[in-house]
């Protein structure tokens, strides 16, 4: 049948370009891997890159869940930490390249740590049961590294959980997102920066009704914080450094495809389906005491969307040694910290890995 | 239930052309058969081949020149390579309008329909939940493949003793489905149609 030889032909043909690559990869020192991990009718591709040798293996966790992780392979600062670790940037289910086939209930905060789970398992099974795992979760990732924890408390592999302003929980959220607004237009306005967008800016963050638990009046919140954010960066508060230099000229040629994911995005929403079912969950912050790993949070002081005090909530319950987790506050940064103070950022991460076997 | 693609897509093609046999029509000679550069966002390089006939032709004369409209049917298979990311394979039928005027200048839309299989081009892995692990073979999925496409050539026919239309298209077409919705995804064609004779 044409239809079978077909098929058989372009399976010949990926197997061309996947080699006969191993299973196991333990005894390589510097890795350049990709592979997929097929859950729950999902295929979500892992590249891991970086010092393998260390024996030690960052996991990312993007936010979102939206925009993949992969782009980030090409961050100045991620290279830098590849040189030190291995580096896992994960793909989540219905996000970046991750291809599938599902109905929009596979979209929840249960379905993400399952996936979650079974990369653990198979990044042991592919760099061996030894491999020392630090998890490095941002916004999104914040709430599915502090909830996979808890749930996991069995996992000895985890060795470390560096959480980035994570948005582990809305309740916070919606309290001190606006008090953040508000105090940060005051200084602003003090200083003279944008004063008519920040007096409007503060009456939107006054008028906020904390109690008011619909979903899209918390993104309609959103899109006057982004509003404020670019202020920040306009006016020289905070600065984006350049971080993604090299795939300036690339992108046509790199293995994402920036239009499947701001396709992606729109179409599958997945930021959506799983944020709206935990806009008043309270799990992670009533679980805190569950985590005992070493832990490391890093926020920005001007991060109105996971405002600082969601770190000190959680150095304060998490339930780690008081000489195994810090709160480590940057204060030239919002939201997107890594770019914000990359060097301080580099620092504080190696710094805290090298504590760890 | 399996479903056998290829005798139905043989019959679909043949109820189209074989009255078209016998018709005068100029500048295809009843069958074409083409072969295009394929590129999944331009550069994602690949290969797509096929056969087109004409199923009518309206000539509409102009102030200087007469322009001809043709309707057009093509069956074609193709591929393309995203490195490190997946191999798409496709088998469809297309169908469209290509206008020539008598200076050989063409342009064309084309609507079409088939089946898309993709192959990740990655080792991939289940692990259940007893934790055991296993490689997946051939892992990818099909899907419909729904593409419009627009493009714009030159039929070297009319002014030379060359039998040859070349085309260039750009392309969107939708993977259906594909994660909890469908997939739009852009791609480029630049081919070469050359006439042959089929009887049937």
């Amino acid at each position: 049948m044409l239809y079978k030889r077909l098929i058989r032909l372009a399976g010949f043909l990926s197997l061309l370009l996947v080699g006969c690559s191993e299973d196991k990869l333990q005894d390589v020192t510097y890795l350049d891997d990709l592979f997929y991990l097929r859950n729950d009718r999902a295929d979500m591709p892992v590249a891991v890159q970086g010092n393998l040798g260390s024996r030690k293996l960052l996991l990312f966790l993007q936010g979102g869940p939206s925009g993949g992780a992969q782009a980030l392979s090409y961050a100045r600062t991620f290279n830098r930490l590849e040189q030190r670790y291995a580096i896992a940037y994960w793909d989540q289910r219905a996000t970046g390249e991750a291809k599938g086939s599902f109905p929009s209930t596979y979209l929840n905060r249960a379905q993400y740590v399952d996936d979650l789970d079974k990369l653990i398992t198979l990044l042991k099974y592919r760099y061996g049961e030894d491999i020392s795992i630090f998890l490095m979760g941002i916004s999104w990732g914040g709430m599915l590294g502090n909830t996979y924890l808890i749930q996991h408390p069995e996992e000895e592999s985890i060795k470390g959980w560096i959480e980035i302003n994570g948005g582990h929980s809305f309740p916070l959220i919606r309290k001190a997102s606006p008090q953040l607004v508000v105090e940060i237009a005051d200084e602003q306005i003090t200083a003279g920066n944008s004063v008519s967008e920040w007096e409007r800016l503060k009456a939107v963050a006054l008028d906020f009704d904390t109690t008011n638990t619909a979903f899209d009046y918390l993104i309609d919140y959103f899109q006057q914080v982004f509003d404020a954010e670019y202020l920040l960066v306009k006016d020289g508060v905070v600065i984006e450094e350049d971080e993604f230099g090299e795939l300036e000229g690339k992108l046509l040629n790199v293995p994402f495809n920036l239009l499947t994911t701001t396709f992606g995005d729109l179409l599958f929403q997945a930021n959506n389906f799983v944020n709206k079912a935990l806009i008043e969950d309270t799990f992670v912050p009533d679980n805190f005491d569950k985590i005992t790993v070493p832990t490391l949070l890093l926020w920005g002081a001007y991060d109105m969307r996971t405002p600082p005090v969601l770190g000190e909530q959680a150095l304060e319950k998490l339930g780690t040694p008081e000489e195994d987790k810090r709160l480590v506050i940057f204060e030239e940064s919002y939201h997107p910290l890594v770019t914000n103070e990359p060097e301080k950022f580099y620092n504080e991460v190696t710094t805290f890995i090298d504590q760890y076997p | 239930m399996k479903v056998k693609l290829y005798p139905y897509l043989f019959c679909v093609i043949s109820l189209f052309i074989h009255p078209l046999a016998k018709a005068q029509l100029r500048a295809f000679d009843q069958f074409s058969v083409k072969a295009a550069y394929f590129g999944e966002l331009i550069s994602h390089a690949g290969l797509k081949v096929g056969i087109e006939t004409p199923l009518r032709l309206k000539e509409k004369p102009r102030k200087r020149f007469t322009k001809e409209k043709y309707k057009l049917l093509a069956a074609n298979v193709g591929f393309y390579v995203h490195s490190r990311n997946h191999v798409g394979a496709f088998l469809n039928i297309e169908y469209g309008t290509r206008g020539i005027t008598s200076d050989g200048f063409l342009s064309e839309c084309w609507v079409g329909l088939g089946y898309f299989r993709s192959f990740l081009a990655a080792p991939t892995y289940e692990v259940n939940d007893q934790g055991q692990v296993r490689r997946v073979p051939l892992a990818g999925r099909g899907s419909l493949m729904l593409s419009l496409s627009a493009g714009l050539g030159q039929d070297l026919s009319r002014k030379t003793h060359w039998p040859i239309t070349w085309v260039i298209k750009p392309t969107l077409f939708f993977q259906i489905p594909y994660n909890n919705a469908l997939l739009p995804q852009l791609g480029i064609e630049a081919s070469i149609t050359y006439p042959i004779n089929i009887s049937f």
